[in-house]
């Protein structure tokens, strides 16, 4: 009893292995005891056989099953264009452009920052010394 | 094959072509993204057909496809192929549509259960065989097998496509391997 699971167990084991062997996923060790085992079992060669077979038949297969008529690709596109929400995208270039003209704004205050407050120091620096003047010329009256 | 279709095909499998034409349906532009369906298109059925066994649920996938990539599309990572984007789309789609229990029984009712009905023309009979055999797997063994053995995905990829570990993906694979070679040895 013992034995027969034994001899059970390992040939699904095999199996599995066997799997991964032709998959290309397997260790050297896990390679020579496939090998030991379909040696002398004539299920589990038949198992390697039959499965190396179908795996490269199945390769053999187009990766297209076949041609679309153009009237049904006209006719899934007809649907599709029904369905896809426009104005979704329509209103995220907006919010898109919008936040891209902000940026723009931005980058040119950042860019010029010195120059502007260059100007605006002198501005003020011009406002209150004609006003100070005024203002002194005031007190002094006084 | 003339040098106009060479230069097409090129053009075709160019990814910075195909990620120029994703930014511009990002920025709203549908000619775009109706380039990028006509492109597609064929292979994402190809795939539905394949892993739903059924043309109508196949086409109705197809559609979904689209229309989830172009609401999905700012989620697209430009590390990936469009196409494995588009996979993963509709194997979702598909694996939400077997949830759906009463759905499909309404469709059977509807239609009828489609078997793949292959042009002869196509393919040899071995292949015809093999498709047939394809179809009438188990939905989840067959979208694994489908995506493994004909699509070239890894395991690791698959698990993540349909939510699953591994070995799940593994144990799959396994059996959908065995009831098609039970099924052609018939």
């Amino acid at each position: 009893m013992n034995t027969y699971n034994l001899e059970k167990n390992n040939c699904e084991k095999t199996e599995l292995l066997i799997d991964d062997s032709l998959d290309g996923m397997i260790s050297l060790i896990d390679k020579e005891l496939i090998e030991e085992h379909i040696a002398g079992c004539t299920k589990c060669s038949e198992y390697y056989s039959a499965t190396s077979a179908l795996t490269k038949n199945l390769k053999t297969l187009p990766s297209e099953v076949s041609g679309l008529s153009v009237q049904k690709k006209n006719e899934m596109w007809g649907n599709i264009e029904s369905n896809i929400d426009n104005s979704k995208y329509e209103n995220e270039k907006a919010k898109r452009d919008k936040y891209d003209a902000d940026e723009n704004k931005i980058s040119f205050f950042s860019h010029y920052k010195y120059f502007i407050s260059g100007i605006a120091a002198v501005l003020l620096i011009g406002f209150i010394a004609e006003h100070g003047e005024h203002q002194l010329l005031h007190f002094a009256k006084d | 094959m003339s040098s106009q279709a060479v230069s097409l095909n090129l053009i075709v499998k160019n990814p910075d072509e195909e990620f120029r034409l994703i930014e511009e349906a990002l920025d709203g532009s549908c000619d775009a993204f109706k380039t990028l369906f006509t492109r597609n298109v064929t292979r994402v059925y190809s795939l539905c057909l394949r892993i739903s066994a059924d043309q109508y649920i196949a086409e109705e996938i197809t559609q979904e496809v689209f229309i989830n990539a172009w609401e999905k599309l700012r989620s697209f990572q430009f590390d990936s192929k469009f196409s494995s984007w588009l996979h993963r789309i509709a194997v979702n789609q598909f694996l939400m549509h077997i949830r759906s229990e009463k759905r499909n029984s309404e469709r059977e009712e509807e239609y009828g259960k489609y078997r793949l009905n292959h042009d002869t023309n196509r393919g040899t009979d071995n292949k015809i065989d093999l498709e047939n055999a394809i179809s009438k797997l188990p939905s989840q063994a067959r979208a694994v097998l489908v995506l493994y053995d004909i699509e070239g995905y890894k395991h690791k990829e698959i698990s993540e496509f349909m939510n699953i570990e591994i070995g799940t993906s593994k144990a799959h694979l396994h059996r959908a391997r065995k009831i098609l070679k039970e099924e052609l040895s018939k």
